[in-house]
């Protein structure tokens, strides 16, 4: 009967869930087509010089702190910051900007939420997994948290014909993207608007804290005045992260926040904070040059005047994070994962080499059966058991598998031109392939 | 970016991947520190794990052609002997490549004392010099 009655309320509250979502994702779209009547404009709040009673029963034990008091609190509540990117950096900050009071948050994103995302991105839930905006899902969030704050949300992707008509009028801006060319973006137009910039980032068991173009110090440009390369703009979805790593970035951003609204960030000199999982103190800053004369769009003579375009600039966007390469020149080097499906499935199996060339994490996740593991990076030192591999297949086929068919591609390079062995082909698009076209049963990662 | 193995202390046959240097006008003894991610790039052997952070412990000479040894001579070392096999993720030319923050004894480059050229900066004995790649991610 207990068990029963547990299901019935499991099932309950899934549908409600459900309902609450949905309920939400009709009072956004609401607030959005109607931000004139159902909004206030920015900067139009603090009416009001004293703190409500419930304000104070809310907000007591910060206002004890001097750091903040009464004033530090109006403060809060009179303020305007835009967090740009609500994923792993911006759930905890635009969480606990809400939590300690700031009146009102922007939140801007473009993306749906994921599963992959459930492990950092802590403002997001299950429900939102349904493919739920993730400004419409963060939303949610601050709004079972506060009915004090005012929640202003912006369904697209920022790029420079949007940025400064979303950015302007708000106090600070928060970026918490995940990608070079926004990044450029966002500084420029808060040059350009005269706002602070809170930039925080995180990859793989490292984060890093800089506050921008504030006060005499640089902005982003000041101190990467050009973009790095390409192929080291590694993101989340190829490199991993640990779950709280952003989180912690995410808080300290929204810590610099409010030192910025309070005033507090006044007397402190620029500096980078560092943090790292592994090393002992996991936190180290340093000191950083003041704005630099020369800088391209904060110096003196500047040469950036308007937003550009970042993707040309920078040779990526913020769609680029999953990269699909074509190294092999000749098509009949590389076979779809249909081919290689109807040819593993033909009997008797022909006599063949599945070679996988990810590195020993990715193979632990998942592999197909009956498969060999060895990474790209160890060829040169695997030489041996590689080419042994090689020789008992009496001339049959070797195939190069990854994860989405770019370096596999690299694999059968290596094997027909360093080994001399021309019998190998490159099954295309990988195990994503596989999992789409194939198998969908097949885990995705 | 790669594999995360750590190497507690430098084997035994790091001196067939380094130079002889000249040691006659003196000798500074420098910790070259790797961040974020750009320890991958650097020959393993090379490299000591001291509390989490990658390090370098490099004996450099005083002089360099008769001139105080500059980072611009550390960094034409490092490029030449400790990055392993793509160069050009660490130099571009004969400058750090962009998106690497220099970092003498815990402060911007750009800042150090009388340096108004960076690559310029005289080494001193027991300079801790990091080299940090920016992140992009979130």
């Amino acid at each position: 009967m207990d068990c029963k009655r547990a299901i019935e309320l499991r099932a309950r509250l899934a549908q409600l869930r459900k309902e609450e979502l949905e309920i939400e994702a009709e009072l956004c779209s609401l607030e959005m087509s109607h931000s004139a009547t159902l909004q206030p404009p920015l900067q139009s709040q603090g009416s009001s010089n004293v703190l409500s009673n419930e304000e104070i029963r809310r907000y007591s034990r910060q206002l004890l702190i001097p750091e903040v008091g009464t004033k530090g609190q109006r403060r809060l509540r009179d303020s305007a910051v835009l967090v740009i990117g609500t994923g792993g950096l911006g759930s905890p900050c635009a969480l606990y900007l809400a939590s300690m009071g700031v009146g009102t948050l922007g939140l801007v994103d473009h993306d749906t939420v994921d599963h992959s995302n459930l492990h950092r991105q802590i403002i997001h839930t299950e429900a939102s997994c349904a493919g739920a905006p993730k400004v419409v899902s963060a939303h949610m969030g601050l709004s079972r948290l506060s009915s004090l704050c005012n929640v202003r949300i912006h369904n697209v992707l920022l790029d420079s014909s949007n940025a400064k008509d979303i950015m302007n009028g708000y106090d600070v801006v928060v970026d918490a993207t995940d990608n070079a060319a926004t990044r450029y973006l966002i500084n420029d137009a808060c040059v350009l608007l005269g706002i602070p910039l809170v930039s925080g980032s995180a990859v793989r068991l490292d984060g890093q804290l800089t506050v921008y173009n504030y006060n005499g110090g640089p902005c982003y440009r000041c101190l990467f005045p050009t973009p790095p390369p390409v192929d080291t703009m590694a993101g989340c979805s190829e490199t991993g992260v640990l779950g709280v790593v952003p989180g912690i970035i995410g808080c300290l951003q929204a810590m610099e926040t409010v030192k910025l609204l309070t005033g507090r960030k006044m007397d402190e000199h620029p500096s980078m904070l560092l943090f790292s999982y592994a090393s002992q103190p996991h936190f180290r800053s340093i000191k950083l040059r003041s704005r630099s004369a020369g800088c391209a769009v904060c110096g003196d003579s500047p040469t950036v005047t308007e937003l550009v375009d970042y993707v040309a600039f920078c040779g990526s966007g913020p769609h680029d994070n999953a990269p699909s390469w074509s190294i092999l020149d000749d098509p009949a080097q590389r076979i779809s994962c249909k081919e290689f499906s109807a040819f593993r499935s033909t009997t008797p199996r022909k006599p063949h080499l599945l070679l996988d060339v990810r590195n020993e994490v990715e193979f632990e996740i998942c592999s197909l059966p009956n498969s060999l593991n060895i990474p790209l990076d160890q060829f040169d030192r695997r030489q041996d058991e590689l080419e042994k591999a090689i020789g008992d297949l009496d001339g049959g086929p070797v195939y190069a598998l990854c994860r989405r068919g770019n370096f596999s591609q690299l694999a059968v390079r290596h094997i027909r031109d360093k080994l001399g062995y021309s019998e190998c082909y490159d099954i295309a698009r990988g195990l994503v392939g596989w999992q789409e076209e194939v198998d969908s049963n097949f885990p995705a990662y | 970016m790669a594999s995360s193995t750590s190497i507690e202390t430098a084997p035994k046959s790091t001196d067939t991947l380094l130079p002889k240097l000249d040691f006659s006008a003196g000798s500074l003894d420098l910790v070259v520190e790797f961040g974020g991610g750009l320890d991958a790039l650097i020959k393993q052997e090379l490299l000591k794990n001291v509390n989490g952070a990658k390090q370098a412990q490099i004996k450099f000479p005083k002089q360099i052609d008769q001139h105080p040894a500059t980072i611009q001579d550390l960094i034409f070392h490092l490029r030449d002997f400790y990055v392993k096999d793509k160069p050009e993720l660490f130099c571009v030319g004969d400058k750090v490549r962009p998106g690497i923050l220099v970092i003498i004894n815990e402060m911007d480059w750009e800042i150090v004392e009388d340096n108004a050229d960076e690559y310029a900066y005289k080494l001193q004995d027991k300079d801790h010099i990091a080299f940090i790649s920016t992140l992009h991610g979130g």
